[in-house]
């Protein structure tokens, strides 16, 4: 992958560096210029075998290696890894139809050259007008090819698109603010700094006065002040990001009410984080959330009372094969018997809550095939109430067997758990039994007729010597 | 030592040196090695019983799978009990065994082991001897019990009576403590304690 180049460094750009954390420095033996083209192909499809097929997040494009393509990827990874802002699902009741969506991938692919991050940016704008009303797309297909950070996603912070979007629903008659206020939209913010000694805040000559200045937005400062070329916004006071349009109400109130709504969900968090904090598990006894290692921090809640355990412990507990089932499926604590456990990173005691959490999760369990049926060549033992999912190799549902457990008596009178006996298989034995009976009969009526051969006298006498079994009849 | 049960015991430890219980005296526990997998208990004969004002020392084991698995419980102390064995202080208490928790703690094993001394199962029994003295002859059990306690638990009340049977007992030349089971075992009849002596 390395090819030398004249001053010793590889064409390759080093994807350290790309993301601003290269901790070779100098030494790197892979470029630090973020000219050249990052290795975005896919190890995996050229060998021929990448698991995540369409859904692969790198290139998967043989092994041409096109420049602008690899850029135009560059630019939109750093977007989405770095730019951990909030993206808000777009606001269609506002009254705003078509989504303004920032342009396909490839419009940036066809779009020259890059010197720097910054110039296709202004290149977008352009593509965005005549781009084609597109819904966001949710699909995990979908995403590497989305251009912002897809909705649906917690909240981290303020983010560009959306106030795109709504600027658009203000100004759409104008028709001056296409996209967005935010002209780094498709680059990260780092590597817009980085370009920008090359170009100086991008290419003056593209900039719009409208769209709001991204390094001030990004990284708190601008370094042209005055001079700048973009907007620089106002700093909104819940989120610390001058973002706020000085001249646009409708994004000011979008952003504020967003923010706003942001922060309830961030404090519901808190106050849940806060609750869970204390938790200690009643078998191991540790603080649930202080656990090493990390994947220990989680809580397993039982169906039918309150009891906090961790969830490793109260599955062992479970499991425990020198108890009997009714003492280890019931809570250590009071036991009261539960089912089954739900897994949750936060402490949950609200009946409500509780409710949501467990279907949430049979619902997400719904979705894994169950390993005891294993699309039908197996059998599992819970049958129609295993949460799993019983699909068949066509993707279908398997249709419900009628398999229940019976009960019945053993000679000694014990009550019996009986499973896996079909009425079918007492069927078929019977049928076979009928057959050798049907056998047998013909065989005793050759045996009658043989004896009527006999003369009578013969016949009495040994009647006379069965007499007494004849009497147990 | 798995983490998990050396971990757990070091905390159940401090929780029954801070407990009330230790406070008014009525459990202890205390490390026999460093390695928390061996524990001495004692517990306090419970009042309005015949063991009252003895203290009985228990054997604590944890094992590896603990708190998956009971702890290993018996009595050091020589105690006269339907449920604990006179011979070799092995517990019958279901806690200890099938019904186990794994929320349960050297501080609840040590109070239920108390209660157990309040509270006799002679249905269910370890010592048949004992239970059956329990069931037929309970005035004799009672003097028994309190006989032991202050032999061996240092028990405030003494037997006058009963100790004068050991005392005859050990003169014909048996030793203490068979002499003391034999009795024991015999109702107190020094005829058949010395003819089960010599059996």
């Amino acid at each position: 992958m390395a090819q030398g180049s004249p001053d010793g460094h590889s064409s390759t750009l080093c994807k350290y560096f790309m993301h601003g954390a290269c901790a070779k420095g100098t030494n790197c033996s892979f470029s630090h210029d973020r000219t050249t083209p990052p290795d975005l192909v896919c190890r995996f499809y050229l060998k021929g075998q990448c698991a995540y097929g369409d859904r692969c997040r790198y290139d998967h494009t043989g092994k041409q290696k096109s420049k602008s393509s690899d850029l135009g990827k560059t630019a939109f990874r750093e977007t989405s890894s770095k730019l951990d802002f909030k993206s808000t699902p777009e606001k269609k009741d506002k009254g705003w139809s078509g989504p303004v969506r920032t342009p396909s991938l490839a419009s940036i692919r066809d779009s020259e050259p890059l010197k720097s991050n910054m110039v296709p940016l202004g290149k977008e704008k352009e593509q965005t007008k005549v781009s084609t009303p597109k819904s966001v797309t949710k699909s995990p297909e979908e995403w590497v090819k989305a251009k912002e950070f897809t909705p649906g996603q917690f909240y981290t912070g303020a983010v560009a698109p959306t106030y795109a979007s709504a600027v658009g629903t203000a100004e759409n008659e104008e028709n001056e603010i296409p996209n967005g206020f935010y002209a780094a939209e498709g680059a990260s913010w780092d590597g817009a700094m980085a370009a920008a000694p090359l170009s100086p805040c991008g290419d003056m000559s593209q900039t719009d006065a409208s769209l709001l200045c991204p390094y001030l937005m990004g990284k708190g400062e601008c370094r042209y002040g005055d001079e700048c070329g973009y907007t620089h916004g106002d700093v909104c006071d819940m989120c610390g990001i001058a973002i706020l349009h000085p001249e646009n109400p409708a994004q000011r109130e979008e952003h504020m009410r967003e923010c706003m709504e942001a922060h309830e969900t961030d404090m519901e968090h808190s106050f849940k984080v806060a609750a869970s904090r204390e938790k200690t598990c009643g078998i191991c006894m540790d603080v649930v959330l202080e656990k090493e290692p990390v994947g220990g921090r989680r809580f397993g809640i039982l169906e039918n009372c309150n009891h906090c355990f961790c969830l490793t412990c109260i599955r062992q507990w479970r499991c425990a094969k020198q108890f009997e089932k009714v003492i280890v499926k019931a809570c250590p604590e009071c036991r009261v018997n539960s089912n089954f456990v739900t897994p949750s990173n936060l402490w949950v005691d609200n009946p409500e809550e509780k409710t949501t959490l467990i279907v949430t999760y049979k619902q997400a369990l719904k979705d894994k095939p169950c390993r005891h049926f294993d699309q039908g060549r197996g059998e599992c033992p819970f049958n129609d109430s295993c949460f799993y999912r019983h699909a068949l190799p066509d993707g279908s549902i398997a249709p419900s067997q009628p398999r229940k457990p019976r009960r019945r008596h053993n000679a000694e009178g014990e009550l019996q758990r009986v499973l896996g006996i079909n009425l079918w298989d007492f069927l078929e034995s019977e049928e076979l039994r009928r057959e050798i009976s049907q056998i047998e009969d013909s065989l005793e009526i050759m045996n009658y007729l043989a004896m009527e051969l006999f003369d009578d006298g013969m016949f009495v006498i040994e009647s006379d010597e069965d007499e007494l079994n004849d009497s147990d009849y | 030592m798995a983490n998990i049960a050396e971990q757990r015991i070091r905390r159940e430890f401090k929780e029954v040196v801070k407990s009330d219980e230790v406070a008014a005296c009525n459990i202890r526990v205390e490390l026999v090695n460093d390695t928390y997998t061996h524990l001495r208990g004692e517990i306090m004969g419970p009042p309005d019983t015949p063991y009252e004002g003895g203290r009985f020392q228990l054997e604590i084991k944890i094992p590896e799978t603990y708190p998956f698995n009971p702890p290993l419980v018996k009595f050091l102390t020589k105690i006269w009990h339907p449920n604990i064995s006179s011979v070799t202080g092995a517990i019958c208490l279901d806690i200890l065994k099938d019904q186990w928790a794994a929320a349960m703690t050297l501080r609840t094993v040590l109070l239920s082991l108390q209660a157990l001394l309040a509270a006799a199962e002679p249905d269910d029994p370890q010592d048949a001897v004992v239970a059956q003295q329990y069931k037929e002859h309970y005035e004799i059990f009672r003097r028994t019990a309190l006989h032991w306690t202050s032999t061996f638990a240092n028990g405030p009340k003494k037997d006058k009576d009963y100790d004068d049977k050991v005392t005859s007992l050990i003169n014909m030349g048996f030793e203490e403590h068979k002499a003391r089971v034999a009795l024991s075992t015999n109702q107190w009849d020094l005829t058949r304690a010395a003819e089960y002596c010599l059996s």
